[in-house]
């Protein structure tokens, strides 16, 4: 089986919409150090957080998060 | 009133409620100390005249605490949901360093619990200071793990302190615990086959590490969590 490592935009997408973490941890109802640990990819989100902040953002989960080969 | 206004109001109404806490703690404190003297097991006794003066301590102390706690109510303005939020964040912050200070208060109250059980075990009377700094020392034990669990969390903060990946920095603090704690009782068993003496003494020890440690963890994994931090 092939090892995935999970990215995100959310950094990016955030940035596009003028948004701090703060507003967008206040939008989506989660602290600040949770948006944070996100976008560094520290912290894997649940399916829950992660269908919440594609839809705070207005975008979908696949446009937020995505698989890259753990070797590339 | 601006928000920055809200805040530094909420931020006074806050440090008033505390001190009305602490000033109620320092009043459980004096008449804990009163209790203490008559216990049947206590080797010392304190006069009527330091016993009233204890006495009216406590009264003073607990009425000025419950004043201090009831005239603090935030007003309508800071119980919006963007006020508390930027609230629990601040006290989010604040927990982090409290949590850094546990370690501290235990390992004063240790020497004290140690103190007493040696004296226990060479057969020396229990003294009132020693059942106070033991008894103080478990309930500290027991009230810094419930905190480290996540308990005593304000509702209204939950969503910022209790969220997931908190929670997640938590089961990773308590999880540093019992690695610290059964490994712990293994040895002192083993001590306690060679010298059981020891192994009591031992016994505070290793509950005080095994809270102090996942406060620690749990500190410092907080701020790793909130470091590098991108407002922009």
């Amino acid at each position: 089986m092939i090892a995935f490592t999970l990215r995100n935009r959310l950094k990016d997408v955030r940035a596009e919409l003028g948004l701090t973490q703060m507003e967008l941890a206040f939008r989506v109802g989660v602290s600040r150090k949770t948006i944070n640990t996100v976008e560094n990819g520290v912290f894997t989100p649940s399916t829950t957080l992660a269908l919440a902040l594609a839809a705070t953002l207005g975008r979908t989960v696949e446009q937020l998060f995505y698989l890259e080969p753990a070797n590339a | 009133m601006s928000e920055a206004e809200v805040l530094a109001v909420a931020r006074r109404l806050d440090l008033r409620r505390k001190a009305g806490f602490v000033l109620t703690a320092v009043a459980v404190v004096f008449a804990a100390v009163i209790a203490f003297q008559f216990l049947p097991s206590a080797s010392e006794h304190l006069g009527w005249g330091e016993v009233l003066t204890f006495g009216g301590a406590a009264i003073l102390f607990l009425a000025a605490g419950i004043g201090l706690v009831v005239t603090a109510r935030l007003p309508a303005e800071a119980k919006t949901e963007r006020i508390t939020m930027l609230r629990a964040e601040r006290q989010q912050a604040v927990r982090r360093v409290a949590f850094l200070f546990m370690p501290v208060s235990l390992f004063l109250l240790l020497m004290g619990t140690l103190r007493a059980a040696d004296a226990t075990l060479d057969g020396k009377p229990i003294r009132s200071v020693d059942l106070f700094t033991t008894t103080a020392f478990i309930i500290f034990l027991v009230l810094f793990a419930l905190l480290i669990a996540g308990l005593g969390v304000p509702r209204s903060f939950r969503s910022v302190i209790d969220d997931e990946l908190s929670r997640e920095l938590r089961r990773k603090a308590l999880v540093f615990g019992y690695a610290i704690v059964l490994p712990g009782l293994a040895a002192l068993f083993v001590v306690a086959l060679v010298s059981r003496t020891l192994a009591i003494e031992l016994m505070p020890v290793l509950a005080a590490l095994g809270v102090a440690g996942p406060a620690v963890r749990l500190s410092l994994l907080e701020r790793a969590a909130a470091a590098d931090p991108d407002e922009g």
